[in-house]
């Protein structure tokens, strides 16, 4: 027996969760990023003096100042707050289609690791299928069929990239299967659900919570673009996406602040998201 | 005394290139069809699909059964999957409900504009990104690892469309040095005689050269939009795979047997790096065509991918599962194509059974 | 008599920054002859690999001989240009090094990579050189070389892999031959054929062979000379065969026990062998392991002193 096949998998959570939390050098300058993100989208309302979707033709157009730190836009509406509330969309629209994403891939892979050959392959293929569609034109489908909007945002989302999740659970689920590990909790009597939570499970965490982070990073640019194209959330809503939209004819006319600011935001969001993944996938050694 | 191979080596690794290049188009044809089942399914199987077909028209209920049957709607499921079939091999992608014609003619008038864009993206793009890649595996820590990691990072994280918006901004409005964002040619200017449906190559061809410059004017912004998106994977992976290969056991026996540089970058590292990244380049080729939605938009090129969206905003949908149906064959298409170069670059895989 | 060709004086090689420097080997003195067959003997981590790969210019980044010289026919190797070493690497010292498979260029035929060493250094024709490769591996025991040549290196076992190397070591005809744990990794009998291998072909072309292995039973029945490293220091140095029987440093003692006797009783040395930059400069390195440990060993380092004719030691409680 190689050291390979018996050291991987850590008894229980003590390789998952505990591991995260422990490592002290997880807080870095992108954890902390996020983390004032977070928390300026759950503050908006305490924080923002203006109504994010109020229209106010008193103050359409107006360049940021001491008032309106980002401008207005055409309808008067200040730009700084509604990035705010738009950090509330954004990121729950995403978080929210990569959960569900995470969570049929996380089935599915462990299934296709357990039960291998026949359910592996179905399950493969599919993914490859679904896969081979250029990412917007499949969620143009889904928008096509299920109609535009937030709920259908979420759908497209964990349609896109569950097979992502699928791919590293059954990378890191298969060959942990084989391992002398697996037989001996099988001879012990644990019945498939059982190591499969047990054992194979917490090996995934880390990895798939790289994955996650990063993907949450992606799925908020597929939000944005959609909106801007008018197929998701729609436009009076300070979606990120919307906003540019709007603000995107204006520039011909020097308005720049309506258009830049949301996209700064898209910016600095999935770079702080890509540098927490990377964070993460280094804890693991990868 | 013969150095090259036997009658019996040739023939055996012919018969097993042979086996991968037919087992993987097979898989290739597959995939396809699934693709297939999967659109279809989706616009046909999710609902009353006549409400996609009706768009955005308003229909009396007698108009909608008409619609119904008129579609054969109101058939058995896998029969429509047939007819479905039967139509695509024969090049029929339906009807855009907008111009009342058939969706592959439409395709045909707006596929070349999206190849010029992705074509121009992708040699500029792999002129920068590979060099960039191999030097900055050279030498870790220096100037141009460094920009390699910057390039990579906010490549990422750049929505495309808010990038090439901001491009517009700054190189149009205020530096006023690029054109205005109007398409292929600047608003007034003739295109040349089609040859190849290629602008720029058009305009070569027929000599004339403001017309090229002009073309090549009007590429240049959004041509930056894309490769800065759609190039990071492919910088990552020359990175790697240079890291990889220069760090190798055999690039260690290359320098411990005296081997002159030219002789040990030349052919023995470069043939083990030039493998994978000739397959990305392939795959981000077929990214490329099928991902310039967004930027085509924003700078109104009349390619597919804008096709797509005004589509998608008229509810036109059968036009959208067309090009979804395009480009997923093209990306499957340069999918075996890669794996031809592979079989082709690595003896390793000419020899697995 | 023998001339040396080859003298390495107190080298001495570290890694890291100037101000914090680990010391990897601390100051090998060999004189190798034609012909003669030398073992350098430790555990992985005494400093034996770095040690071979310093008198070529071979380190890993960070790694660099610090003092001490290489002097190859009177001309000294240490600061040499990366140009003039490749004059020398491959043509008057080649490296055979562990493992084969990884070590030959997975998408260029062996019989091309052979060649190709020896037109580089010999001037050889591609023709010329391509069929003095084929029939080295023929001379390497490889069965039907001339279709072999054309195969790739995943083509092979691991054990011809090796002969392949062994092939490419020798045709520009080195005076010195370095193998890093040529047959660690393979199975019993193929370490016995790529070993006869490489005896044989160090007999016949005269070259000497500087043999490391952490395995004492390969450095017995392959060397003439036996250096044994313990944490970068030299503890012992004599000939094999009475080094063998007569271990005088107790490490030698400890690592001659711990092969398998006939009896089968096995023993072993207790403890690990020390990082590199964490053994202090004026204490033996062993002596944290050290069955005849006293004070004295660690406030002062032993110095290799030759106690009974050609064998020389490094302990302060051992006499002749």
């Amino acid at each position: 027996m190689t050291a390979e096949q018996t050291l991987p998998a850590k008894a229980g959570a003590e390789r998952g969760i505990l591991r995260v939390i422990r490592h002290p050098l997880l807080v870095n300058g992108s954890t902390i990023t996020f983390a004032i993100l977070i928390l300026l989208a759950i503050l908006a309302p305490v924080i923002t003096p203006y109504d994010p979707v109020k229209v106010d033709l008193s103050q359409i157009s107006k360049p940021p100042s001491l008032e309106h730190w980002f401008g207005t836009d055409v309808r008067g509406m200040d730009i700084f707050t509604r990035v705010l509330y738009g950090a509330r969309i954004d990121l729950t629209l995403s978080i929210g289609g990569i959960m569900i994403a995470l969570i049929i891939g996380l089935v599915l892979g462990s299934a296709a690791a357990y039960f291998g050959k026949i359910v592996d392959d179905v399950i493969s293929r599919f993914a490859e299928m679904l896969q081979s569609i250029p990412m917007f034109l499949f969620a143009f489908l889904i928008v096509a069929v299920l109609g535009s909007g937030g709920p259908t945002l979420l759908i497209v989302i964990a349609l896109c990239y569950w097979p992502a999740f699928f791919k590293i659970t059954r990378s890191i689920a298969a060959p942990l299967m084989r391992t002398d590990y697996v037989a001996v909790a099988q001879t012990a009597g644990r019945s498939g659900m059982g190591i499969v939570l047990g054992h194979i499970a917490p090996n995934t965490v880390i990895p798939v919570l790289s994955q996650a982070t990063v993907n949450i990073g992606f799925a908020i640019q597929v939000i944005a673009g959609l909106s801007f194209l008018g197929l998701g959330v729609p436009v009076p809503e300070p979606e990120w996406g919307a906003m540019i939209s709007v603000g995107a004819p204006r520039i011909a006319y020097g308005e720049w602040w309506m258009a830049v600011f949301p996209g700064l935001a898209l910016l600095v969001t999935v770079i702080a998201l890509d540098g927490m993944s990377r964070r993460l996938a280094k804890a693991e050694g990868y | 005394m013969s150095t090259t191979l036997s009658r019996v080596q040739r023939v055996e690794t012919v018969t097993r290139g042979a086996t991968f290049v037919l087992r993987r188009l097979i898989t290739a044809v597959i995939t396809l069809l699934g693709v297939t089942l999967i659109v279809f399914f989706l616009t046909r199987g999710v609902g009353d699909p006549v409400y996609i077909l009706q768009g955005s028209t308003p229909m009396t209920p007698e108009q909608l059964d008409l619609l119904r049957q008129q579609y054969g709607l109101d058939r058995p499921l896998w029969e429509q999957y047939l007819d479905y079939l039967g139509g695509l091999v024969q090049g029929d992608l339906g009807t855009s409900l907008y111009t009342k014609k058939p969706v592959t003619a439409e395709l045909a008038i707006y596929f070349p504009a999206t190849l010029s864009l992705s074509v121009a993206a992708l040699i500029l793009g792999v002129i920068i990104t590979v060099p960039l890649g191999v030097a900055s595996a050279i030498k870790p820590g220096s100037f141009w690892n460094r920009l390699s990691i910057g390039f990579t990072r906010f490549g990422v994280a750049m929505p495309s469309f808010w990038f090439g918006l901001l491009l517009v901004y700054v190189f149009v409005y205020v530096l006023k040095i690029a054109p205005a964002p109007t398409g292929q040619l600047p608003i007034g200017m003739a295109a040349p005689p089609r040859v190849t449906g290629l602008i720029p190559i058009d305009a070569l061809l027929a000599g004339e050269w403001n017309v090229f410059g002009a073309a090549m004017g009007q590429l240049a912004l959004p041509v930056l939009a894309l490769a800065l998106t759609s190039f990071p994977a492919l910088l990552a992976l020359t990175e790697s795979v240079t890291a990889r290969v220069l760090r190798s056991d055999y690039m260690r026996t290359a320098r411990a047997t005296g081997l002159p540089p030219s002789m040990a970058y030349g052919r023995y590292a470069a043939r083990n790096i030039a493998s994978p990244i000739v397959t990305q380049i392939a795959m981000t080729f077929g990214f490329l065509l099928g991902g310039t939605v967004l930027v085509e938009f924003v700078f109104s090129w009349p390619g597919i991918g804008q096709y797509a969206v005004l589509s998608m905003q008229r509810l036109d949908f059968a036009p959208v599962i067309g090009i979804a149906l395009l480009t997923s064959t093209i990306y499957l298409v340069l999918y075996f194509i890669s794996d031809l170069v592979s079989l082709a670059l690595d003896p390793r895989i000419r020899h697995d059974s | 008599m023998v001339d040396t060709f080859l003298a390495i004086e107190d080298l001495t090689v570290a890694s890291g920054p100037d101000a914090s420097l680990r010391t990897i080997l601390a100051g090998l003195s060999l004189q190798i002859e034609e012909g003669r067959r030398i073992g350098l003997v430790g555990e992985s981590g005494s400093g034996k690999t770095m040690a071979a790969g310093s008198i070529v210019g071979l380190l890993p980044t960070g790694v660099r001989a610090v003092d001490g010289s290489v002097k190859l026919d009177g001309r000294e190797l240490l600061g040499m240009t990366e140009a003039q070493l490749r004059t020398v690497r491959g043509r008057e010292i080649a490296v055979i090094y562990q493992n084969a498979l990884s070590s030959l260029n997975p998408v260029i035929p062996v019989g091309r990579q052979i060649a190709d060493v020896g037109r580089v250094h010999l001037g050889l024709t591609k023709a010329q050189a391509m069929e003095r490769a084929v029939q080295l591996m023929g001379v390497m025991g490889i069965p039907d070389p001339e279709r072999r040549a054309l195969d790739y290196p995943h083509q092979f076992s691991g054990g011809m892999a090796q002969r392949v190397s062994i092939a490419m070591a020798l045709i520009a005809h080195p005076r010195l031959i370095i193998a890093d744990e040529p047959t660690t990794g393979l199975d019993a009998t193929i370490q016995a054929q790529v070993l006869e291998t490489i005896a044989q072909s160090v007999a016949e072309t005269g070259a000497a062979l500087l043999l490391i292995s952490h395995d004492l039973v390969v450095v017995e029945s392959m060397t003439d000379e036996i250096v044994v490293l313990y944490a970068g220091v030299v503890l012992e140095h004599g000939p094999t065969g009475e080094v063998m029987a007569d271990p005088l440093s107790p490490y030698t003692r400890g690592l001659v026990a711990s092969v398998v006797q006939a009896g089968g009783q096995v023993s072993y040395i207790p403890g690990r062998i020390p990082e590199p930059g964490t053994v202090p400069v004026n204490s033996c390195p062993f002596a944290a392991r050290c069955p005849l440990v006293t004070a004295r060993c660690r406030e002062e380092r032993p110095v290799l002193r030759e106690l009974r004719p050609g064998r020389r030691v490094a302990c302060h409680n051992v006499e002749a």
